[in-house]
C-alpha cells in the first residue's frame, strides 16, 4: 500500500486517495464508519483530477 | 457565491473487499440496517492479498475519487 | 541475474513528452524476477505515464507488451506489430535488451525505462547484491566461492588491504570485507592452503578493459 501511495505521489496525485483497512466479518459497524470517514476525507481532497480531463462523456 | 449553483461534490469510492472479511462485514452492515454513504462501489476479491497496484491505478484512471482496500 | 531499477518517473516523462502513442515493453527474464521491468512493471509505468499526461490536460496512448527475453532477435521481433502503431518504444529490459530493441527498430526512438545495475542475486526478499563483474577469467575456485573483484572496492587479489577492520570494509563500514569472508570460507572448507598461492599480475584484457567483447563459437554457428 505504501508503494501504491508512492506511485501516486510520484505523478502528483494525493496518496491519501488510497487507504487500506482490516475489517473482520463481524464488524458491520466498522465498515459503515470506514466508508463515512473516507467520504469525509475525499470531500476535503476534492474530485479525482483525472475526471475533469476525461473530456465529455464517461 | 458563484459556486453555490454547483452540486455538492460526492466522492465515488471504490472498495476492494476480501470475500471473507470486509465483504461479509459490508453484508452485515446491510442486514443491520446501518446507515452509510451510498457512493461506494464494492469489488469482491477472493482475498485482499489479490489486490494489485495496477487495479488501483486503473480505478483512478477510470475516475474513482478514492480507493479502499479492505481485508 | 541481471538486476536493474526503474528510472525516475520524471526522466521517463520527459523522454516521451513529444509522443502521443508509445509502446511500453517488458522483459520476461531477469528484470521480471527482480521486479524492475517485467509485465507488471510495464503496466504500472504505462498507467503512471497516462495519468501524468492527463493531469497535464493531454492524452497519451500506450500499448504494453512483454516478451520472454529482449536480448534476442527472435523475441524482440514480436514487438513489430505494436511498434508500427507507436511513435516511440520504452524498453524496460537491461541494457542488452534495450540495445537489441533499438537495433531491431532503427526507425523509432527507443528509451530506457530502467537503469541496469549489475549481475547479482537476491540476498533476501527486496535486497540484491552484486556477484560478478564478468572479468572473463574466473578465480572462484581459489577464493572460497567469493569474488574479490565484485565484492572488494579495490579489486585486490592477494588478501585484504589495511583498511579491513573487524571484518568490515574501510570504504563503507556497513559492508563486509570480502577478504575476511574468503578467509572464513576457506577455513570452513579446510582449504586455507589456497591462500598461500600468490596471484601474479593479472591480465585484465579478458574483462571490459580489453575493449568490446565478442564471443565467437564456430561450433554453434549455422
Amino acid at each position: 500500500m505504501e508503494h501504491a501511495k508512492k506511485l501516486l505521489e510520484e505523478i502528483g496525485m494525493e496518496g491519501e486517495r488510497v487507504e487500506m483497512v482490516f475489517i473482520s466479518a463481524s464488524e458491520g459497524n466498522r465498515w459503515a464508519e470506514t466508508i463515512s470517514q473516507m467520504r469525509e476525507k475525499l470531500k476535503e481532497l476534492g474530485p479525482n483530477p483525472l475526471k475533469q480531463n476525461r473530456g465529455s462523456g464517461k | 457565491m458563484g459556486e453555490s449553483g454547483l452540486k455538492e461534490f460526492e466522492p465515488e469510492i471504490l472498495a476492494f473487499a476480501c470475500h471473507y472479511c470486509a465483504y461479509a462485514a459490508a453484508d452485515l452492515a446491510g442486514s443491520m440496517r446501518l446507515q452509510y454513504p451510498t457512493n461506494v462501489k464494492i469489488i469482491k476479491l477472493p482475498c485482499s492479498g489479490k489486490i494489485d497496484i495496477i487495479y488501483i491505478l486503473k480505478a483512478l484512471e477510470a475516475g474513482a475519487d478514492g480507493i479502499l482496500v479492505a481485508g | 541475474m541481471i538486476t536493474a531499477v526503474r528510472k525516475p518517473l520524471n526522466e521517463i516523462i520527459e523522454m516521451v513528452a513529444p509522443c502521443e502513442k508509445i509502446l511500453v515493453t517488458g522483459c520476461g527474464t531477469c528484470v521480471t524476477i527482480d521486479y524492475s521491468g517485467g509485465a507488471k512493471e510495464a503496466a504500472i509505468l504505462a498507467s503512471q505515464l497516462r495519468i501524468a499526461r492527463r493531469l497535464g490536460g493531454k492524452k497519451l496512448e500506450t500499448l504494453e507488451q512483454t516478451v520472454e527475453r529482449q536480448c534476442e532477435w527472435e523475441f524482440v521481433k514480436e514487438f513489430t506489430d505494436h511498434a508500427a502503431e507507436c511513435q516511440a518504444i520504452i524498453s524496460m529490459a537491461c541494457g542488452a535488451g534495450i540495445q537489441t530493441v533499438a537495433a531491431a527498430f532503427p526507425d523509432k526512438p527507443v528509451f530506457p525505462g530502467v537503469n541496469t545495475r549489475f549481475i547479482g542475486m537476491p540476498q533476501k526478499q527486496g535486497v540484491w547484491e552484486e556477484r560478478c563483474i564478468c572479468c572473463g577469467n574466473c578465480v572462484l575456485h581459489l577464493t572460497g566461492g567469493l569474488c574479490p573483484f565484485a565484492r572488494c572496492a579495490k579489486t585486490l587479489l592477494n588478501g585484504p588491504c589495511e583498511g579491513s577492520q573487524d571484518g568490515k570494509c574501510e570504504v563503507n563500514r556497513e559492508l563486509d570485507c570480502v577478504w575476511q569472508q574468503i578467509y572464513d570460507s576457506l577455513k570452513e572448507r579446510g582449504r586455507l592452503a589456497d591462500l598461500q598461492k600468490i596471484f601474479p599480475l593479472r591480465d585484465w584484457s579478458t574483462g571490459e578493459d580489453g575493449g568490446y567483447r565478442i564471443t565467437v563459437r564456430e561450433d554453434m554457428m549455422l
